[in-house]
């Protein structure tokens, strides 16, 4: 049973790989304002925003009750995990789409003989099933060397920030800082993995999750700063910005990151589409205990792999505001609404069961 | 031991993702490959002629003189474009040329026409760095890429150095590939692209000079700096370490001007007539003359160079701004400096700039004459 559990810093390991992977390879869906101080402040608003999502969650955790386990019935817990497994499908497929477009555009000028993203599926397949424990220790490894690189990256680029060249705070009008903060990452599916890892977690997540928050957010900013702050407004016309940031950046004798980032990018979006096909396999092992872990995971993943093929082959497909507008309202249903109604139904029959004696 | 083996396996499985894209359907780089140092770009009868200098690291030479006499190829091949005439080269040299190392880019002045299909191939590939240094041959870039430079230096070296202003005080400007990028998307911002033309030295050496600067409003060409302005210009960008500065008239003593910094400010002044927006220029210096001097001539030699850094310093933002052409980010700084009047005045950014009003204030230290250093 203990073999199944990782640490609480191991679970922030792999949320803030996911989260950083979000955003290194997110494709807008169409050109418009984004970059400069706007885009950091929009950050930390949309990090404050998810702490106080995961506040049902933390007090459901705090009142011995799983996000699943504690539905009414177990038809309702079904459904629930179904919530969960989707979304968190539907999360590894738009990693796996959008690195697979990333990777054709940087790495290989020739089209590839086997589809990234079928590659990039099966490996995440064999991960989920090796289970959290081996994804957590590779999560660790994998966080450390990223964080590492960008802050390498951010000293390599020292001299070639152009602070000035960035728009300055409130440049933008409410209405357009509103519509940016919708079709960004203003909701985060990693709340929704922490709210049901929470029971594979030792000591579960906690307050821990927001620790992650708060590293997140400054890697976050930090990816929005580097681009903003070396090509100026140049940084909303390009794809993958940071990457390109990586080919300019001179260390020493070492004059291009880029193969360097490309490699750790590989490992982050291996992280991050295994650690939602491992959650979508727990999810919907919490609801019923007799579903093999095995043929859910090939499931899973045959499903992933065929989507985000599909999906890979049109950048317009994966940039699409409707898939963005679906993953923001199935992250709200489960990182907010299913905690929200789990920890209202505990809280009820627990002051059923405290009035229970005296009546 | 399970989970040990079960962590090698998924670190096995990791490290084979590594080889995945980089190496599948791609040949490995192997010593057959020539890698382009710098390309010329020239514009002829409605095409293009690039002129490519390879560098080959599998001629087997041994001696720092063999490699700068054998390692270093010059080839040249026309096409529609640049990414058509690029592509001649390596059927002709039977060999793939990777552009991951080019340091420097001349464009010819027949290539100045067409400006962005010039560039258009190194801004779009994805192998090639932005950190890449442009040029402006005062002529043909052909001719300044097959330039001899006595087989003393490495040529790119020899052009990248001379791109730099040879780092210690030189002439020219520097100019990359990403303040074009950054130019193409910001049309206030302005380039001093440096112009260079080879000079004769005798014993055959030739030597590359910045003559004149070519400015531009985004990627549009709207006037010329001189060398001297263009060399003012290094300066208050912060960028010479060192200016050797003549009194001039019929003083003969030279100066060595070191730690200069410029700082620049934006303002608006609300006057009656209407406001205005005032740049100021602080700029410092250290100084040491190469004779030995009292402290009465120290302070003249000191009041003389300063006099002589606001004069050259006016002259040159001037010159810019009457161009149109920001090179002092003016326009940056106004929109921090005042967002609303920087909104009023942005679809017409060039005509308020000829308006700018430049307060240029110089201070020079003279620190060391001949070799006596003063204590401040």
């Amino acid at each position: 049973m203990r073999r199944d559990k990782i640490s609480s810093f191991s679970l922030l390991a792999l949320l803030f790989i996911s989260r950083l992977m979000s955003r290194l390879i997110y494709i807008p869906p169409r050109a418009g304002p984004g970059g400069g101080w706007d885009e950091i402040l929009l950050t930390i608003v949309s990090f404050a925003a998810n702490a106080l999502l995961f506040l049902p969650a933390l007090f459901l955790e705090k009142s011995g009750g799983g996000v699943i386990r504690s539905a009414k019935s177990p038809a309702a817990r079904r459904l629930s995990a179904s919530f969960y497994a989707v979304l968190f499908v539907f999360a590894a497929v738009q990693t796996i789409a959008r690195f697979d477009f990333f990777a054709t555009l940087s790495m290989s000028s020739r089209p590839l003989a086997i589809p990234f993203s079928l590659l990039l599926s099966a490996a995440a397949c064999y991960a989920a099933l090796l289970g959290l424990t081996a994804l957590s220790r590779a999560g660790c490894v994998i966080g450390f060397l990223m964080a590492l690189s960008l802050t390498a990256l951010s000293a390599a680029l020292w001299q070639k920030y152009d602070v000035l060249s960035m728009e300055p705070p409130f440049s933008y009008s409410a209405g357009e800082m509103s519509d940016n903060l919708i079709h960004s990452s203003f909701l985060m599916p990693e709340t929704a993995v922490a709210a049901v890892l929470s029971d594979s977690t030792r000591g579960g997540v906690g307050k821990k999750y927001f620790a992650f928050l708060a590293f997140s957010a400054a890697a976050v900013c930090a990816v929005a700063f580097i681009p903003a702050a070396v090509f100026g407004q140049a940084a909303d016309t390009r794809l993958f910005a940071l990457f390109q940031c990586a080919t300019v950046a001179d260390f020493g004798s070492l004059g291009r990151l880029d193969p360097i980032i490309v490699s750790l990018w590989i490992g982050g979006a291996f992280v991050k589409a295994s650690l939602f096909l491992a959650s979508a396999v727990i999810s919907v092992r919490q609801a019923n205990g007799n579903v093999k872990k095995r043929p859910a995971a090939v499931f899973f993943a045959a499903v992933t792999a065929f989507a985000a093929w599909r999906l890979s082959r049109d950048i317009g497909l994966v940039s699409s505001p409707a898939l963005n507008v679906i993953e923001q309202v199935l992250t709200g249903i489960c990182a907010a609404a299913v905690p929200l109604a789990a920890l209202i139904r505990v809280q009820k029959r627990k002051k059923q069961r405290e009035a229970g004696p005296e009546t | 031991m399970k989970d040990k083996k079960t962590v090698k396996g998924f670190f096995i499985a990791l490290l084979c993702c590594l080889f995945f894209a980089g190496c599948s359907g791609s040949g490995k780089i192997t010593g057959s490959e020539l890698y382009a140092e710098s390309v010329g770009i020239d514009y002829e009868d409605g095409g293009f002629v690039c002129t490519v200098q390879v560098f080959d690291p599998d001629t087997g030479a041994v001696t720092y003189q063999e490699q700068q006499e054998s390692m270093t190829t010059v080839i040249g091949a026309a096409g529609d474009s640049v990414a058509g005439a690029l592509s001649q080269i390596p059927q002709k040299l039977s060999r793939r040329v990777f552009y991951s190392q080019n340091k420097v880019i001349v464009l010819g002045q027949s290539a100045l026409s067409v400006p962005e299909q010039s560039l258009d191939f190194f801004l779009r590939d994805w192998e090639s760095g932005l950190n890449t240094r442009l040029m402006i041959a005062d002529g043909d870039a052909a001719t300044i890429i097959n330039a001899d430079f006595g087989g003393v230096v490495n040529p790119s070296e020899r052009l990248r150095l001379a791109a730099e202003g040879e780092r210690t005080g030189g002439s020219s400007g520097i100019c990359t590939l990403l303040d074009i990028v950054k130019a193409s998307a910001d049309d206030t911002l302005g380039l001093a692209i440096p112009v260079m033309r080879l000079q004769n030295r005798g014993e055959d050496n030739e030597h590359l000079e910045c003559v004149s600067s070519l400015l531009f409003a985004g990627l549009r060409p709207v006037g010329e700096l001189t060398a001297e302005q263009s060399q003012t210009l290094l300066m208050l960008r912060n960028r010479a370490s060192s200016v050797e500065i003549s009194l001039g008239g019929t003083e003969q003593t030279a100066v060595e001007l070191t730690k200069i910094k410029t700082v620049t400010d934006v303002s608006v002044e609300y006057a009656d007539e209407g406001p205005a927006v005032i740049c100021r220029l602080d700029i410092s210096a250290k100084g040491a003359v190469t004779q030995s001097a009292s402290h009465a001539e120290i302070d003249r030699i000191g009041s003389l160079i300063t006099a002589q850094l606001e004069k050259r310093a006016r002259q040159t933002a001037e010159s810019a701004a009457k161009y149109g052409c920001d090179l002092f980010k003016i326009a940056q700084r106004l929109r921090y400096a005042d967002k609303n009047y920087y909104r009023a005045v942005r679809k017409n950014w060039k005509g308020e700039l000829s308006r700018v009003r430049f307060v240029i204030r110089a201070d020079c230290v003279i620190t060391k004459t001949g070799d006596k250093t003063l204590r401040m």
